[in-house]
């Protein structure tokens, strides 16, 4: 009944699997191959309840309950799931100026997310008040680019974690935006934003080398891209190196296909990002392949896409 | 509920240092949508006390309108029962004569109000953002471009106390509480801290000192309502034309 009502507007899905050296279905039964699925949501601005059914453009989109139905039904399917977000959780509905994040955040350990990042709205009620609901959130805080030494989510906030799943070392580190003009400073108080880049190339670097990582994530709150300087995903990718995947948001951007772009040294770094307000959830499923003593069997440098 | 797949293999440049190689990436996209399929009853269970705090709250009746409010360009019935409102709620916390009161069009979330009774979701819905009440004082060369600005966008919500017509998108005949507006005065003006921080392209108000009401203009509306309709005012809406 589920699987009726999916439409797939994939690009020929089918004939892509064909032409795979490495079609999904014998990767996914090879015992050698391990597959993490990797969940992720974006600028969910309290939206515990789906749009109410007024007529707009997003009536009965989104929603709490909702969400954690279809992470049920893959958590049931798949072995290796992870849920992650990119900010911006706080904001947007009376929940939030009732409640101050809260519900957001009891919601998102009952869905079992294992991180988030900072983004800009989380500092609405203050740095203060997103630390008075820290104790409502059982998971990680990551963000790699605000010192927050001088403020009271010192040490609460962690500039990255590594997580083993199934035998694969997956680092997770995080980039915000910068606060001055989008936050007033009475909020964020004493958070030092540094430069994303660097901080992006430091931490990836740590978590590839020499904390061994096997893939590395980058939580984002810059946003996916723009017009001009301003740095984004996009900038992020493309003068990084050690960066696997960038999980984004911020720009609410409802993407259609994951982007892809080469780093300083010439590989693939995939950008991702989930609109917002929960009303689309994003999936990425990686498929890991033993060591085959430095053969790149399945390593076939070519797009299938 | 939708599903979009895609399908992708991931390039190596350099793959004999790695212990795991990445062989496929797979990227999807679901659509949560109400449907039939039935929803996880543990979260509800978590969502519901929440949820009738809310409700009970938001669904509070703070006033009664006398007529149907819409929001238009250059003059409306809600523009001007909005400023008007500012206008007040500025008066009361400054001591000194505020001349008038500016809310930026596109800050105003819903296009109209019914006549009747209003709760504090309608104000919610009105006013989404936590957008603080400032006073700024301002030279009569500001003030010109405020009023400039305000021409140039086709008119935005002004208080009492503010007249001007538009030619050629600048402000013209201005007139602050009936009398002509002159370059050599200064004046009080309230807005939401928004416009105070440059935004609408309000630029030129960026690093004037603002005396802060320290309230979300939401909230203060709301009380605003609260206080009248507790000492049994009746909401009053003045329809004079103030843009020409």
């Amino acid at each position: 009944m589920l699987r009726r009502s999916f439409l797939k507007y994939s690009l020929n899905g089918s004939i892509l699997i064909a032409s795979s050296q490495f079609p999904l279905r014998a990767l996914a039964n090879d015992p050698a191959i391990t597959k993490i699925s990797i969940l992720h949501t974006n600028d969910v601005h309290s939206r515990i309840d789906p749009f109410p059914m007024d007529g707009s453009r997003n009536e009965g989109l989104g929603g709490a309950a909702k969400r954690m139905a279809m992470i049920e039904q893959i958590r049931a399917k798949e072995k290796n799931v992870l849920l992650l977000d990119c900010g911006d959780i706080f904001q947007g509905t009376p929940y939030f100026n009732f409640f101050g994040g809260e519900l957001e955040f009891k919601l998102m350990s009952k869905m079992q997310y294992d991180a988030a990042t900072i983004g800009n709205h989380d500092f609405d009620a203050g740095i203060d008040g997103l630390d008075r609901q820290l104790k409502h959130a059982n998971f990680s805080f990551i963000n790699s680019n605000y010192d927050l030494r001088n403020t009271v989510l010192n040490g609460k906030v962690k500039p990255y974690k590594v997580m083993e799943v199934d035998g694969i070392k997956i680092g997770l580190f995080g980039l915000g935006i910068e606060l001055k003009g989008l936050v007033p400073p009475t909020l964020y108080k004493e958070t030092v934003y540094l430069d994303p880049i660097a901080k992006a190339n430091e931490y990836a670097t740590l978590l590839k080398k020499d904390l061994k990582c096997d893939y590395v994530i980058c939580l984002s709150h810059l946003g996916y891209k723009y017009n001009g300087e301003k740095i984004s995903d996009v900038t992020v990718a493309q003068n990084t190196k050690n960066i696997d995947l960038i999980l984004g948001g911020h720009t609410h951007t409802f993407m259609r296909v994951a982007d892809k772009r080469r780093n300083i040294e010439g590989q693939q770094v995939i950008i991702n990002q989930a609109g917002w307000a929960g009303i689309m959830l994003g999936q990425i499923d990686v498929y890991f392949e033993k060591n085959k003593k430095g053969r790149c069997v399945s390593c076939t440098n070519k797009y299938v896409s | 509920m939708y599903r979009l797949l895609i399908i992708t293999t991931l390039l190596f440049g350099s793959c004999s240092v790695q212990k795991q190689h990445i062989t496929d990436t797979q990227v999807s996209y679901h659509r949560t949508k109400v449907s039939t399929e039935k929803s996880t009853g543990e979260i509800e269970s978590i969502i519901a006390p929440y949820r009738e705090k809310v409700n009970a709250e938001m669904d509070q009746m703070i006033g009664e309108l006398p007529v149907d409010v819409f929001k238009k360009r250059p003059n409306s019935k809600m523009g001007n029962w909005f400023a008007d409102m500012l206008h007040d709620i500025a008066q009361e916390f400054s001591d000194k004569p505020i001349a008038f009161a500016i809310q930026n069009y596109g800050g105003l979330r819903i296009p109209s109000l019914s006549k009747g009774p209003i709760t504090k979701r309608n104000i919610y819905e009105l006013m989404p953002f936590d957008n603080q009440l400032v006073i700024l004082e301002l030279t009569g060369q500001q003030t010109q471009a405020l009023c400039d600005l305000i021409a140039s966008d086709g008119g935005w919500p002004i208080s009492k106390g503010l007249s001007l017509g538009i030619e050629d998108s600048k402000a013209i005949n201005i007139k602050i509480n009936g009398q002509a507006f002159s370059t050599q005065k200064t004046y009080l003006v309230a807005l939401p801290d928004y416009v105070a921080n440059g935004g609408g392209d309000a630029d030129f108000l960026i690093g004037i000192e603002q005396v802060q009401s320290g309230k979300m203009i939401r909230d203060a509306v709301i009380d605003h309502l609260l206080e009248l309709q507790s000492e049994g005012i009746a909401i009053d809406i003045d329809e004079s034309k103030r843009i020409f």
